[in-house]
């Protein structure tokens, strides 16, 4: 028999209102349990015991008319109404108590959770810092607790300290979810590339709240806390590469040392700061190896770095203004990838990219008008062109010219297609005045 | 302090007693203590939460606060049995008025307000004290 069932017969006989209250307590905790199951099933780990007055969130749902209508439903077996009451992704939306609940027990489904669980400790994690945020916002709930619990022991007193208050010990909560990251940044724990993740979901949470003041402190404070887990994270390949610099180890070891950067890039969700310390880190690096030409040394120094390169230069590209200030660095390493590739379109394409990512860049463009003349070069010498294949090559030649004027490359560029034009002459293959 | 094992909802502490309050309630915790292990949790969870207000205060947060309907009380709202949020509809049968106990138990009328039910008479409780001597 369920315990609803069992209720029912007591209701029909012989049920005071203390029994009534006792067995709303049962329901809630067995309802509680299978909500603890839920949010932990994925994961494929096993639910904490909850404590008892964990079940409260059960009662403050019931608090309200949707929440009763939700509640009632789990006691009779469906978990959906309620489940989808306190996953909500506006907790403002909740009685302060109810986000209280809401907050407590999803930190702690976030830091229950095995570390393969990512994405239910990411999506746990979430939820309670939403609903921490939610309450700071709305700032009185946890106020009014702080006065009460701190009683005469002094404290902030007046709404204003008392809101403040409540205010930071929301945003604390960004701490303890950072701090779950840096804790984990030197093996590179999946438990703390979820934190990682959380937190970088803080600008979106912040975008719902309605104190403009608390967003602005949040996300603050959620940056500059993933900047420090990631830089921790980074600190040993720093190191690394900096005693291999001391050391004067040949660039290949250097690249090899740097590599384990791609390992903190995974980690940290493939974030912009990683990007930046690889290029900033690659570029003495492979310098070395360009100025001395060794191509396949170059071409096995870049290959690892590739994705983290093309995420870097895609994102200069979405946001030009917001990527300046790596754009030449980016640019450069671009450049070393245009030099070590081995064939023309390939080294073309690149090098056009490279002057999407920095138009301005001087190798960039000086590269790009070889690269073209080059092109042109080739156009010129084949046999037997045809007046559109002329045409192609002085377009491409004039290109080359506009932006590297002083390319060496152009005077043999105009003398191949020269050649062409003389010996294919018209009315066979070129029209008049072409 | 792992806010996963609270001490207000380990040992049902209520943080609104204030450190009075939980030093009572955890003093009794110890004396049931079942050995010296158990009491030395007791005794750094006191510490824990009466040492410094403001990890109390952090520690009353972090933990669930208390929605349940206290015990040997009323939980509200009244519980409604079938639909459980709308009381029950009035029926028909709620209007009629029911006929004096005294006609259904086949007394004359006004019997039931004229005697004086005895059992209550001879009930001790309910008795004056006798005077004294």
């Amino acid at each position: 028999m369920t315990l609803s069932g069992a209720g029912e017969i007591f209701d029909a006989v012989l049920f005071r209102p203390e029994d009534e209250a006792l067995l709303q307590r049962l329901e809630d905790e067995e309802v509680f349990a299978r909500l603890v199951r839920r949010h932990m099933a994925s994961s494929g780990g096993r639910a904490p015991e909850p404590r008892p007055r964990a079940a409260g969130m059960i009662a403050a749902a019931a608090a309200t008319p949707a929440g009763k209508a939700a509640r009632d439903r789990a006691v009779a077996g469906d978990l959906e109404p309620l489940a989808a009451l306190v996953e909500t992704e506006s907790p403002s939306n909740l009685s302060p108590e109810l986000a209280h609940h809401v907050a407590v027990h999803f930190g702690r489904v976030a830091r229950s959770v095995p570390e393969s669980a990512f994405d239910v400790a990411v999506t746990a994690h979430e939820r309670s810092l939403a609903a921490w945020l939610t309450l700071g916002a709305e700032a009185r709930y946890l106020a009014r607790l702080m006065t009460e619990i701190r009683g005469d022991e002094g404290g902030p007193s007046g709404p204003a300290s008392g809101a403040a208050a409540g205010e930071r010990f929301a945003v604390e909560r960004i701490d303890e979810v950072a701090w779950i990251a840096e804790s984990a940044a030197p093996t590179l724990g999946r438990a703390g590339a979820a934190a990682l993740a959380a937190l970088s979901r803080v600008p979106a949470i912040c975008e719902r709240l309605p104190s403009e003041r608390l967003a602005r402190r949040a996300r603050a404070r959620a940056e500059s806390r993933r900047a420090q887990a990631i830089d921790l994270a980074l600190e040993p390949v720093r190191e690394a590469v900096a005693e291999a610099t001391t050391r004067d180890l040949p660039p290949r070891e250097r690249g090899e040392r740097l590599v384990k950067a791609i390992l903190v890039w995974a980690w940290a969700g493939h974030d912009a700061l990683v990007e930046h310390f690889v290029v900033e880190q690659l570029v003495p690096i492979a310098w070395e190896v360009y100025r001395a030409s060794q191509w396949e040394v170059l071409r096995a120094l870049l290959a690892p770095f590739v994705p983290c390169v093309d995420s870097l230069a895609a994102r200069i590209e979405r946001d030009p203004i917001g990527g300046v200030a790596y754009a030449a660095t980016c640019g450069d390493v671009l450049m070393f990838e245009a030099e070590a590739e081995t064939t023309l379109d390939r080294q073309i394409a690149i090098a056009e990219r490279l002057l999407r990512v920095c138009p301005t860049h001087r190798n960039g463009r000086l590269v790009l008008a070889a690269y073209l003349c080059d092109k042109a070069t080739r156009i010129a010498d084949q046999p037997f062109i045809g007046d559109a294949a002329a045409r192609e090559a002085d377009a491409l030649v004039d290109r080359a010219e506009a932006l590297y004027p002083a390319s060496k490359s152009l005077e043999a560029a105009r003398a191949a297609i020269a050649r062409a034009r003389a010996m294919y002459r018209p009315p066979l293959f070129w029209r008049p005045g072409s | 302090m792992n806010g996963d094992d609270n001490p207000f909802e380990r040992y049902e502490l209520d943080p609104h007693e204030g450190p009075r309050g939980i030093t009572e309630r955890m003093r009794e915790l110890a004396e049931d203590a079942a050995d010296d292990a158990e009491r030395a949790r007791i005794r750094a969870a006191w510490e824990e939460l009466t040492v410094h207000v403001d990890r109390r205060v952090r520690a009353a947060l972090l933990a669930h606060p208390e929605s349940r309907a206290p015990l040997g009380a009323a939980p509200p709202p009244p519980r409604v049995p079938g639909d459980a949020l709308t009381p029950r509809d009035l029926e028909l049968a709620d209007l009629v008025g029911l006929p004096p106990i005294a006609e259904v138990l086949g007394l004359p009328a006004g019997a039931e307000d004229d005697d004086e039910p005895d059992f209550l008479a001879r009930d001790p409780i309910l008795s004056p004290p006798a005077p004294s001597r």
